[in-house]
C-alpha cells in the first residue's frame, strides 16, 4: 500500500516535471507556442474538471466542488479567448496585446469571486442551476465588456501595462488572499489535504498574478514564471476536486462494496457450517439415543398392539438370560425358564406385565416378578412397569415393558424385615446367633464373627460364631495382628483377597483357610468402639460392595443389642451391689411402693423389727402391727409420698423393758425417669448413744452460758471502772492543757521581760557611756599633764579615776555584748585582712602592761589572708590576751598562728606562764560572772564575761570554737579555731 | 596653720577633741548642730571634719550627704564619731560618705593618731 503510494507519488511528480520541462523546452523555441500549450492545457484541465463535475453534480454532496467545476469551466472559457486573442495568434485582429491583458484579466476576477465564493457558500445550499446561471451571466456579461470596448484598456502598445492592469493584478491578489483567509477559517468542512491542494492553489495563483504585475513583455521571463504558476493553480484545484469529490468516494464505496461481499460469505460459510453442525448433532444424538437405550440399567422391550415383541436392549436379554431370537419366538426358550411370583411360585403367561396391560387397557406399575433361569442357581427379582401407547382412537398400539434388577434390593429388605422381626422376638444372645446364621446365609460366606471388645479393648469376645453353617461356641483371642484390629474403633475394611498374607501374623486366619474378609465397627452410643461383625470365606469375595451396605445396615442393630447387653450386666452387677451393701449395712433400710406396701427390708430392719422380712412383704407396716410407733411411722411415709419432698424424723422404739432405744429416721422419695413418684426409701439409725451425748452436751452448754453470763458480768462491772478511771484521766489532760497554756502564756511574758531587760540594758549603757566618756577622756588629759603639770599623789589620784573608769566602759561594753548575743541582735561584718596585722595590732594594745609586768612577749605569727568579722575576732584575742597578762606574774607569753592542714581553719594560740585553772574552774571557764580563785590574795578585776563572751562570740559570730589546756598553777594555753573564710 | 571642723552636740567631747586637735596644731571651728555644721562646712572648706553621727534635728548621716552631694566641698573627709551602742550602724555610715569612723569613747591621747591613719588611706 505504502510502496504503491510512494510509486504513485514519484510517478505524478515524474509525469509533472517532464511536463513542466517540454513547456519549458518549447518555450525556448516558441513563447507562443509555450502560451498556447500552457493556456491549452489549463484550459483542457477545467473544462475536464466541469463535466467531470455538471456529469456527477447529482452525486456530489459539496457545494465547493460543484462551484469550483462549474466555475473553473466558465472561467476556462475566457482563458480560452484569451488564449486565442494572444500576440502573434491573429485570430481577433485589430486588437492587439490589450484584449489577451483585459480578457486574462477578467478571467482572473472571476476566478477570484470563485475562490471568494467556495468558502462563503461552502455551509449553504445552493441549486446547480443557479451556480451555472451565475457563472453564465458573469462571462457573458464580461466578454460583452471586453468586446465592446467597455472594459478599461490594460495594456498600450509602447507603454507596456496599464495602472488599472497593476492595481487589478494586486486587487485580485489582495481577493485571493481574503479568500486563502477565508478557507482557512471554514477548514473544518474540507479534509485536510483538500484544504492544502485548494489552498496551494490559491497560493500559486497569488504568485501567477504577481508574477504578471511585473512584465514588460507579453514574452517575458515574468509571463513565463505567471504561466507555470497559473498551470500549477489549476493543477492543484483539479487534484482538489479529482481527489474529494471522486477518488476518495470511489475508494469508499469500492471498500464497502468488498465488505459486503466479504460478510456475505462468510454468513454463507457459517450457514453451511451450521447445516454440517446440526446434521452430525442429529447423528450423534440418534447415537446417543441408542446408546442411552442400550446402556441404561433399566431393561426395555417393546412390544406391539398384539403383545408380540419388537424389539429390546441388551440388558432386557441379559436380565432374561434370553437370546434375541429366543424372544423373538424363533429359537426354542428352556422349560425350565419361568417368571416367578413373589412367593416363588411360576408365575402363569396372563399374569406376564405385558399381558395384564393388554388385559386392562392400563399401565402397570411396581410389579416384582422374579425370573428363574435354567442356568443361575439364584432367582433374579425385577421391578417391572409397563406402559402402553395408544392411537387417536384410544387402542393400544405399544407397549414399553421396562425392568430392574431389584435383586440387591430385596436382599437389603430382607435384612431389614431379619432385624426388625428377629430382633424382638430373640434374646441377646439368640439375636446374635440368629444373625450371624442370616449373615451367613445370606452371603454364603464360611464364616461370620459377631465380637464384642472386652474392656481393655486389646481382646474380643465373640457373641456369634458361625462357621460353615453352624453356630459353634464362642471363644476370646487377641486383637493384635487380626483384621480385626483394623476395623474395631475405625473403619469398614474389606479385603477381597488374600487377607492371610496380609496378617501373617494370625493364625487363625490360617487356621480357617480364609481367603476374604469383611468386616465392619460397632458403635456404642457414645461413640465408643464396641465391638465389630467380620464375615470371611475361603473363596474370593465377589459381591463386598453389597455385602458391606447390608452389614453397616446391620451394624446399628448390633451395636445397639450389644450395648443392651453390656448395661443389662452393669446393671445387675450394680443391683448386687447394692444388695450386698444394704443386706450388710448397720442401718435400717426399707422400701415402700406408693400404696406404702413394703418393697424390702434389710436383715438389720428385720432384727430392728423383730420380725422376718417375710412377713411383712407386700404389706403396709400397719397390716402386721407389733407396736404403736409403727402408726406415727407409716403415716410419715404416706405423708413423704403425697408432698414428694424427703423428711425426717426421730422415733422411740421400745426395746424389751430397756426404756426404748432412739432411732433417726430419713425418708428419701424415689422418683421414676419421668419423675412420677415410685416410692419410698427409708433410713433409720439408732441413736441411742448419740442422743445420750447430746442431752450431756446440753448440760455442759447449760454451765458454759451460766459461767459466760458470770464472766460478762464481771467484766462489765471492769467497764465501768475502766470508763471512770478514763474520765479521771481525761480530767487530768485538760488540767494539764490548762496548765500548759498558763505556762506558755507565763514564757510568752518572760520573753516580754527578757527582751525589756536587754532594751534596758542597751539603753543603760548608752545613758552610761556619755559620762563615761568624759570622765576617761578628761582624766586622760589631766594625766597626761596637757592642762599643767601634776604632783605624784594627783597623778596617783588621777590614774586611779582613770583606770575605774575603763574598768567600768569594759564592763559596759561587755554586757551589751552579751545581752546582743542573748537576744541575737548582734551581726557580723566579714571583712579581708591578714591575721598578722590583726594580732600586731592586738599585741600593741596590750604590749604597754606586759613590758610593765616584765614578762617576756613570743610572736610566731605567719602571714594569713582572713575574711571574717576582724573587730570580733580581735575582740576575742584581746581577750585572751589581757587575760594573759593579768594572770602572769612572771614568765612569758606565747602568741602563735597557723592555718590547720586542709586551709579551711586559722588556729591562734596564746599560752601563758600564768597562774593556771583549777579544775574546778576548768568546767565553768565559760559561764558568765565566773570569778576565778587566785593563787594567792590578790583579787585580779575583771567583768567576769570576758571568756563567756568570747566563746559565745567565737560561736556565735566567727563560726569557730575554743579550747583552753591548763595546768594549775604553771599556766594556762587557750587556742580559738576560726574558719579562714566565712 | 590647717582648720578642721568638729560637729558635735555633747560640750564635753567637743572640749576633749578640740584639746586634741588643737594640741596637734589644727585650728578648731566647731559646730552644735547639723545643719549649722553643714553651712560651716561650705564657707570655711575646712581640711577635714569630725562629725558626731547622734545630732538633734539634722543628723549626721544627713549632714554628710549634703556635703558630699555639694559643688564646693564634696571630697572632703570627714569622720564619723559613732557611740558604741549604735555600731550597728556601719555600713550605713560608710554608705553615707564618711571616710571613716571612730567610736566612742575617744582616747584624746591616740585621736589624732587615728584621724591621720584614716585620713592618710583617704589621701593615698
Amino acid at each position: 500500500m505504502v510502496d504503491s503510494d510512494r510509486f504513485e507519488k514519484l510517478s505524478n511528480f515524474g509525469g509533472i516535471a517532464s511536463v513542466a520541462l517540454g513547456l519549458y523546452l518549447s518555450s525556448r523555441y516558441s513563447y507562443l507556442l509555450f502560451h498556447s500549450l500552457v493556456e491549452i492545457t489549463t484550459i483542457a484541465i477545467a473544462f475536464a474538471l466541469f463535466i467531470l463535475t455538471w456529469n456527477t453534480r447529482e452525486y456530489l454532496g459539496d457545494i465547493f466542488l460543484r462551484l469550483l467545476g462549474i466555475g473553473y469551466g466558465f472561467i476556462a472559457l475566457i482563458d480560452l479567448l484569451h488564449t486565442l486573442s494572444y500576440k502573434g495568434m491573429n485570430i481577433f485582429p485589430g486588437f492587439g496585446a490589450n484584449l489577451p491583458t483585459q480578457l486574462w484579466i477578467a478571467a482572473r476576477y472571476l476566478q477570484a469571486a470563485t475562490l471568494i465564493g467556495v468558502p462563503l457558500l461552502v455551509e449553504r445550499k445552493v441549486d446547480n442551476r443557479g451556480i451555472f446561471a451565475g457563472f453564465g451571466v458573469a462571462v457573458t456579461a464580461l466578454t460583452v465588456m471586453v468586446y465592446s470596448g467597455n472594459f478599461p484598456d490594460c495594456f498600450i502598445e509602447g507603454k507596456g501595462l496599464t495602472a488599472f492592469k497593476i492595481i487589478s493584478e494586486y486587487l485580485i491578489c489582495a481577493l485571493l488572499c481574503v479568500a486563502l483567509y477565508l478557507l482557512f477559517r471554514q477548514r473544518r468542512h474540507f479534509s485536510g489535504r483538500t484544504f492544502r491542494l485548494i489552498a496551494s492553489s490559491i497560493a500559486c495563483t497569488i504568485i501567477s498574478e504577481l508574477s504578471f504585475t511585473a512584465y514588460v513583455n507579453v514574452y517575458g521571463f515574468a509571463n513565463l514564471l505567471g504561466h507555470f504558476a497559473k498551470l500549477a493553480a489549476f493543477y492543484l484545484v483539479y487534484r482538489a476536486i479529482l481527489v474529494t469529490g471522486f477518488k476518495d468516494p470511489f475508494d469508499l464505496i469500492f471498500r464497502e462494496l468488498k465488505q459486503a461481499e466479504e460478510s456475505l460469505r462468510q454468513t454463507q460459510d457459517k450457514l453451511e457450517a451450521t447445516v454440517a453442525e446440526r446434521t452430525a448433532e442429529l447423528r450423534a444424538s440418534e447415537i446417543k439415543f441408542r446408546s442411552l437405550i442400550d446402556k441404561v440399567q433399566t431393561a426395555i422391550v417393546l412390544h406391539d398392539g398384539q403383545g408380540l415383541l419388537i424389539s429390546c436392549n441388551p440388558l432386557a436379554l441379559e436380565l432374561l438370560g434370553l437370546s434375541a431370537d429366543q424372544l423373538l419366538d424363533k429359537a426354542l426358550i428352556d422349560p425350565d425358564w419361568h417368571f416367578l411370583r413373589q412367593d416363588g411360585s411360576v408365575m402363569p403367561v396372563t399374569e406376564y406385565p405385558v399381558s395384564r396391560v393388554l388385559a386392562t387397557q392400563s399401565p402397570l406399575r411396581g410389579y416384582v416378578t422374579g425370573i428363574s433361569r435354567p442356568d443361575q442357581d439364584k432367582i433374579i427379582w425385577v421391578l417391572v412397569n409397563a406402559e402402553p401407547e395408544y392411537d387417536e382412537a384410544g387402542t393400544i398400539v405399544q407397549v414399553i415393558v421396562s425392568f430392574v434388577d431389584i435383586t440387591e434390593r430385596k436382599l437389603m429388605e430382607d435384612a431389614l424385615s431379619f432385624i426388625a422381626q428377629r430382633g424382638w422376638l430373640a434374646g441377646a444372645d439368640n439375636f446374635f446367633d440368629a444373625l450371624a446364621h442370616f449373615l451367613g446365609d445370606c452371603f454364603e460366606v464360611d464364616y461370620v464373627v459377631i465380637d464384642e471388645l472386652d474392656e481393655d479393648s486389646d481382646m474380643a469376645v465373640t457373641r456369634a460364631l458361625y462357621a460353615k453353617g453352624e453356630i459353634v461356641p464362642n471363644m476370646r483371642y487377641a486383637l493384635k495382628g487380626t483384621p480385626c484390629e483394623n476395623v474395631v474403633g475405625r473403619q469398614l475394611c474389606v479385603y477381597s483377597r488374600g487377607v492371610q498374607q496380609l496378617f501373617p501374623e494370625d493364625t487363625l486366619l490360617a487356621d480357617m483357610d480364609v481367603e476374604s474378609y469383611i468386616g465392619i465397627p460397632l458403635w456404642d452410643s457414645l461413640a465408643q468402639p464396641i465391638g465389630l461383625i467380620a464375615l470371611m470365606d475361603s473363596q474370593p469375595f465377589q459381591n463386598e460392595t453389597s455385602a458391606a451396605t447390608l452389614l453397616q445396615l446391620v451394624a446399628t442393630r448390633a451395636a445397639a443389642e450389644l450395648e443392651r447387653a453390656r448395661s443389662d450386666r452393669i446393671l445387675r452387677k450394680s443391683e448386687q451391689e447394692f444388695r450386698t451393701l444394704a443386706e450388710n449395712s448397720p442401718d435400717n433400710i426399707a422400701r415402700y411402693d406408693v400404696n406404702c406396701r413394703t418393697v424390702y427390708m434389710n436383715p438389720a430392719m428385720e432384727k430392728t423389727l423383730g420380725c422376718p422380712a417375710s412377713e411383712k412383704l407386700g404389706k403396709t407396716p400397719l397390716e402386721v402391727p407389733r407396736i404403736n410407733t409403727v402408726r406415727v411411722y407409716q403415716e410419715k411415709i404416706s405423708e413423704v409420698l403425697a408432698s414428694g419432698e424427703a423428711s425426717e424424723m426421730d422415733l422411740v422404739m421400745p426395746d424389751q423393758g430397756q426404756g426404748g432405744r432412739y432411732h433417726n429416721i430419713r425418708f428419701v422419695v424415689e422418683r421414676q425417669e419421668d419423675g412420677a413418684i415410685s416410692g419410698v426409701l427409708v433410713l433409720g439409725r439408732d441413736i441411742t448413744e448419740r442422743k445420750q451425748a447430746e442431752k450431756e452436751i446440753h448440760l455442759l452448754n447449760q454451765e458454759l452460758e451460766r459461767r459466760v453470763t458470770e464472766r460478762t458480768a464481771e467484766l462489765e462491772s471492769r467497764s465501768v471502772e475502766l470508763k471512770d478511771s478514763q474520765r479521771a484521766l481525761m480530767n487530768m489532760v485538760e488540767d494539764l492543757n490548762e496548765k500548759t497554756a498558763e505556762l506558755e502564756q507565763a514564757n510568752s511574758k518572760l520573753k516580754e521581760v527578757d527582751q525589756l531587760k536587754s532594751m534596758f540594758i542597751a539603753s543603760m549603757s548608752h545613758e552610761l557611756r556619755t559620762p563615761l566618756n568624759s570622765i576617761i577622756g578628761f582624766s586622760s588629759i589631766l594625766m597626761n599633764e596637757w592642762t599643767g603639770p601634776l604632783n605624784p599623789e594627783q597623778k596617783e589620784n588621777l590614774e586611779a579615776v582613770l583606770r575605774s573608769g575603763k574598768h567600768l566602759l569594759s564592763l559596759i561594753n561587755d554586757v551589751i555584748d552579751v545581752s546582743k548575743i542573748e537576744t541575737g541582735k548582734i551581726e557580723s561584718f566579714a571583712e579581708t585582712f591578714d591575721i598578722h596585722d590583726l594580732v600586731r595590732e592586738a599585741v600593741e594594745t596590750v604590749k604597754k602592761d606586759i613590758h610593765q609586768k616584765r614578762l617576756e612577749l613570743v610572736v610566731n605569727m605567719p602571714h594569713q589572708i582572713l575574711h571574717t568579722d576582724r573587730r570580733r575576732l580581735l575582740q576575742c584575742l584581746l581577750n585572751l590576751l589581757s587575760n594573759a597578762t593579768k594572770f602572769t606574774m612572771e614568765g612569758s607569753i606565747d602568741v602563735s598562728a597557723e592555718p590547720s592542714s586542709d586551709g579551711s581553719m586559722m588556729t591562734i594560740t596564746v599560752e601563758d606562764t600564768g597562774i593556771g585553772i583549777s579544775e574546778e574552774d576548768l568546767e565553768n571557764l565559760f559561764s558568765p560572772f565566773v570569778r576565778l580563785h587566785a593563787t594567792g590574795e590578790t583579787v585580779i578585776p575583771g567583768t567576769g564575761l570576758g571568756l563567756y563572751l568570747t566563746q559565745k562570740l567565737l560561736k556565735d559570730i566567727l563560726h569557730g570554737d575554743i579550747l583552753v589546756m591548763s595546768n594549775y598553777g604553771t599556766g594556762s594555753r587557750f587556742t580559738i579555731r576560726v574558719p579562714i573564710n566565712v | 596653720m590647717r582648720t578642721v571642723l568638729v560637729i558635735e552636740d555633747n560640750k564635753d567631747n567637743l572640749k576633749i577633741v578640740t584639746y586634741a586637735l588643737q594640741r596637734a596644731g589644727y585650728t578648731v571651728i566647731t559646730a552644735k548642730s547639723g545643719e549649722e555644721g553643714f553651712e560651716l562646712a561650705l564657707k570655711e572648706k575646712p581640711f577635714f571634719i569630725l562629725m558626731d553621727i547622734n545630732l538633734p534635728g539634722m543628723d549626721g548621716l544627713e549632714a554628710t550627704k549634703r556635703i558630699r552631694s555639694s559643688a564646693v566641698n564634696g571630697d572632703i573627709p570627714i569622720i564619723a564619731i559613732t557611740s558604741y551602742a549604735m555600731s550597728g550602724d556601719r555600713e550605713r555610715i560608710m554608705e553615707a560618705g564618711c571616710s571613716g569612723y571612730f567610736e566612742k569613747p575617744i582616747d584624746p591621747i591616740s585621736i589624732v593618731e587615728q584621724i591621720h591613719t584614716i585620713l592618710g588611706k583617704t589621701i593615698t
